[in-house]
């Protein structure tokens, strides 16, 4: 470790610094590194396997498979990405000897868990001594919820240098040392009928979790695929094992989607396949084998238990939006003009809403994952929302803001929403798995209607009536029968700030805190509908449109809602078309910086048409779903579903992504 | 990261510019500083002196040239300059579209046509339009002012005929003939920009339809920036069909070793330098008044 007084000197000593470096042998393949005789990573982990996991019945769902009608296949690589937030990580340490005190200022996504493990695990010191501020960060796709070793280092450093250091990362540094996204390599077999009726699914995945474990333990790279494979289909007897394999490249994550994307990659690929294979319309095998609305809440078979929706309706609609019955006149009209079109179809649900936290630690996600909320009425009448969730990026300032203005019948322009720090706010978990809305959103509703129920009863006491002759109404509380009585929020307020006068046995102060831990997961849905044109000599492949229909439950603020599903959408687009994180086989990354690893361009973006649907989640009061993964979810299977419509009469079955002009190019050369 | 420390320089004079690299072995010219600068950042390049030609004003800009009713375009001419000027658009056509194609808006407003030359690296667009349009490349040095053929510029990748201490202070475009037209095509890598091919051509028409002349010039295909002399040569006193110019197309790449890497194949390049060559052409031919419009 270098500290220095600027940048530049840093630098400079970086460079004078002279490290010989003896190579052991290395493996990035999982597969490779279960091997026999393959390198070992760490003494504790034989044969690198971290974790393996199944998830079914794996008996039934081979013999289903032996007894199936069809059965097709597909061995695919869901290739590793790398996670590009606008803003790198970044960490400041302070130490206050005086008191003992120490302060990060960090970019991270779970300020009061990093605060925890830090005391805990790391540091050794007591928790009050740790204060973590987490301001407005620069987006994050999953990978600021992990500990980095920057955040104990500067601590430390402060300790010991007794003034504070600062560690930013660079846009190379973050290619290199932030945790990557996806890299599945999946084996599925889909058996069915031959008229179109799917019996079993199994899969075996090998995730590759590069050299390290996740602070959050192995649950994203297993759970999230292997509960997920059948996605929104009935099928009887499905299967899935993963096995999470220690390699010598940068360690795996969460990327937004994680799990959930793979798995609808790899099942709406194959269903594809079997569509073809019997002779029928991929969206007639989807509609028949869909789950129905009359059959929630739904066992998946694999741990899930769906919650509510309306899969065939949204299909529906997509396909009704897409123009579905029209493609195929679209489609010849567009060869004759020497255009090749193609159309996908991609369904998918989203497991969200994270959770249950008992559930959570079975799940391989260790870590509490219940959210809190405090709101304050100042007896001057101004409101305080404090909050366990934290924004990067997703306007927690807003959406939360208006559950208490929309509650206590106040304008917007009354609350502030604080978050963040680890000394003002409540105990909390943090924003993940889309939870921050259905989990954080209904911790605060529950706060605004208990501080509503006290104000209600306070006014109850001072207008001396029944409280069941209260009205609550625009911020005023007033007995039924004279409205002319009517007292403000910050007079009751004001009057259980005195505390002269208030119903006995009640605690003074307008303060009301929270917690909510939800009862389970919740299930937000979606169907995507890709239209590709690719260009014949050159393999370029250009998204025409982008049909969406996303059902997060009950919606917060729409807008908001809107932007997540666009954003979502190029996030996927990027992964299906040009990103993927390339590794020599000696472990050294080949796209490290953003000349060699693509990103979506505005030109590369085509119309989004979505559509919303609003089917409430039981298990949280605001109705709500996740939502901010939903478009990563279905657009890589979406659109490589269209690549491979597109070329079908060239006899190309399947390609993996991403689908840069030249594979596709090749896959046109091959098939002719 | 951030770069190693160094010395900086803006001279109001070519001369002084000269003087200052002849004496100053470790120092290195900051035109636009897009390829520059991003190398002292990593540190792959520490120059001890930065000679910044911001202050050349005279080297800026788009004007006759001297002789023969071409163009004279300054060496620090911004890319976006030389995309939206009139003359070079309606009589530089490829040149035009080489420039826009490049990078983005605010790196187009930086970036210079000197230095995108002097750079010369391997995949850079604006060299395969001045190929295509016979540019004449106008340099001083110590030893005085001279001219270079654009075919004798570009050695191998960042390797140029410039002497020591010398610079580009501007371009020479020779006038259009009557009947002639350019256009460059170009398939670009997703992350840089740069193309993975790009293919310029230059077409002139005889009266009765045949081409009287014509340049066809690729990059990002191989370690520099080169003509298709067989194509052109293919081409040359035909009539500019859509048959014909694909038979020609079908030539490009004989002789070349196509560049392999992270982007894209050897054999993929070759592919696209036939395709881009034909829709160079192809609409060179078209704007130059021939009856091909494919």
């Amino acid at each position: 470790v270098v500290v220095a007084e600027s940048r530049a000197q840093a630098f400079d000593a970086l460079q004078a610094i002279r490290v010989d470096y003896e190579p052991l042998p290395v493996v990035v393949d999982p597969r490779e590194a279960l091997k026999p005789g393959a390198p070992q990573l760490h003494a504790e982990v034989p044969n690198n396997l971290n974790a393996y996991i199944p998830y079914g019945n794996k008996e039934a769902a081979m013999q289903a498979l032996d007894e199936a009608e069809v059965v097709v296949e597909l061995t695919t690589y869901n290739q590793r990405t790398i996670n590009n937030p606008l803003e790198p990580r970044a960490a400041l340490g302070e130490y206050d000897p005086a008191t003992g005190d120490y302060t990060l200022h960090a970019t991270s996504q779970s300020p009061h868990d990093h605060r925890l493990l830090l005391a805990l695990m790391i540091l050794g010191v007591p928790m009050n001594k740790i204060r973590i501020v987490a301001p407005n960060i620069g987006g994050s796709f999953g990978t600021k919820g992990y500990i980095y070793p920057d955040m104990p280092l500067v601590l430390f450093l402060a300790k010991e240098l007794g003034r504070p250091v600062k560690w930013v990362d660079s846009r190379a540094g973050l290619m290199r040392s932030t945790v990557q996204g996806r890299d599945q390599h999946m084996a599925a077999k889909l058996g069915g009928t031959r008229d179109g009726r799917i019996t079993s699914f199994t899969c075996t995945s090998y995730a590759n979790l590069g050299a390290y474990p996740s602070t959050i333990g192995p649950g994203v790279a297993t759970a999230m695929v292997g509960r997920n494979v059948t996605s929104v289909y009935d099928i009887a007897y499905p299967f899935c094992e993963i096995y999470a394999v220690f390699t010598n490249i940068v360690p795996l994550g969460a990327q937004r989607g994680s799990g959930r994307s793979e798995t609808t990659f790899l099942i709406e690929r194959l269903i594809d396949m079997y569509a073809q294979e019997i002779g029928m319309d991929p969206a007639v095998v989807r509609r028949q084998n869909l789950i129905r609305p009359d059959q929630f809440p739904f066992d998946n078979r694999m741990g899930w238990l769906y919650d509510s929706g309306d899969y065939p309706a949204a299909f529906d609609r997509a396909l009704e939006l897409a123009g579905y019955a029209q493609f195929p006149a679209m489609k010849a009209e567009a060869r004759r003009r020497g255009k090749r079109l193609g159309i996908g179809l991609a369904p998918f649900v989203a497991i969200s809403g994270v959770g249950p936290s008992a559930r959570m630690a079975k799940e391989g996600m260790l870590g509490g994952t219940w959210e809190s909320a405090s709101i304050r009425v100042h007896p001057t009448g101004e409101v305080s929302v404090t909050i366990g969730s934290k924004p990067h990026g997703q306007s927690h300032e807003t959406t939360f803001g208006q559950i208490v203005a929309d509650e206590l019948g106040i304008d917007l322009s009354q609350i502030e929403v604080l978050h963040s720090d680890t000394r003002r706010a409540p105990f909390g978990q943090g924003s993940y798995g889309s939870r921050s809305y259905s989990v954080g959103g209904a911790a605060t509703y529950r706060a605004a209607r208990a501080l509503k129920l006290k104000v209600c009863q306070t006014a109850a006491h001072i207008m001396k009536v029944p409280e069941s002759e209260i009205v609550y109404e625009d911020g005023k509380v007033f007995p039924r029968s004279s409205p002319e009585k009517a007292q403000t929020l910050q007079e009751i307020a004001l009057a259980l700030w005195y505390a002269w006068d208030i119903p006995p046995g009640m605690e003074p102060s307008l303060d009301v805190t929270t917690f909510f831990d939800p009862p389970d997961f919740n299930f937000p849905y979606g169907v995507h509908v890709a239209i590709v044109e690719i260009d014949e000599e050159t393999g370029e492949v250009k998204v025409l449109r982008h049909v969406g229909v996303h059902d997060p439950g009950t919606a917060g603020n729409v807008l908001i809602l809107e932007g997540q599903m666009q954003g979502g959408i190029i996030h996927g687009l990027g992964q299906a078309l040009m990103e993927e994180a390339r590794y020599t086989a000696n472990g050294q990354l080949e796209t490290p910086s953003l000349y060699e690893y693509p990103l979506p361009r505005s030109t590369d973006v085509p119309a989004f048409e979505l559509a919303l649907m609003q089917t409430p989640t039981p298990h949280s009061d605001l109705g709500a779903k996740g939502a901010g993964e939903l478009g990563t979810v279905g657009a890589p299977a979406a659109i490589t579903n269209a690549v491979c419509n597109a070329l079908a009469d060239l006899g190309v079955r399947h390609l993996d992504m991403p689908l840069t002009p030249e594979k596709v190019w090749r896959a046109m050369q091959q098939g002719r | 990261m951030i770069a190693a420390q160094f010395e900086y320089s803006a001279p109001d004079t070519v001369s002084e510019v000269v003087v200052l690299l002849k004496h100053r072995p470790g120092a290195r010219v900051l035109a636009g500083g897009h390829d520059l600068l991003a190398q002292m950042k990593q540190r792959r390049l520490s120059p001890t002196l930065l000679v910044d030609l911001r202050n050349l004003k005279d080297l800026v800009g788009i004007s006759p040239a001297q002789a023969g009713g071409g163009v004279w375009i300054g060496a620090m001419t911004s890319c976006a300059a030389i995309a939206e000027d009139a003359w070079v658009q309606a009589n530089a056509g490829a040149l035009a579209e080489a420039a826009l194609s490049m990078g983005d808006a605010q790196m187009r407003n930086v970036a210079t046509i000197g230095g995108n030359l002097a750079y010369s690296d391997p995949a850079a667009d604006l060299p395969a339009a001045l190929l295509a349009l016979d540019g004449i490349i106008l340099v001083s040095g110590p030893d005085g002012a001279r001219t270079i053929p654009i075919t004798d510029f570009f050695r191998t990748a960042h390797v140029t005929a410039l002497q020591a201490a010398e610079i580009i202070t501007g371009i020479e475009l020779p006038a259009a003939a009557a009947r002639s037209a350019s256009a460059y095509a170009k398939q670009a890598i997703p992350s840089n920009c740069y193309p993975l091919c790009g293919v310029a051509a230059r077409v002139t028409l005889a009266a009765d339809g045949a081409v009287a002349a014509c340049r066809v010039a690729a990059t990002g295909i191989s370690d520099h920036p080169l003509r298709l002399a067989t194509v052109e040569g293919s081409l040359e006193g035909t009539i500019p069909s859509a048959e014909a110019i694909a038979a020609a197309c079908g030539l490009a790449g004989q002789g070349i070793t196509f560049t392999s890497d992270l982007y894209g194949s050897g054999e993929y390049r070759a592919h696209l330098a036939r395709v881009l060559a034909r829709r160079a052409l192809s609409r060179a031919v078209a704007q130059a008044g021939g009856n091909y419009t494919g």
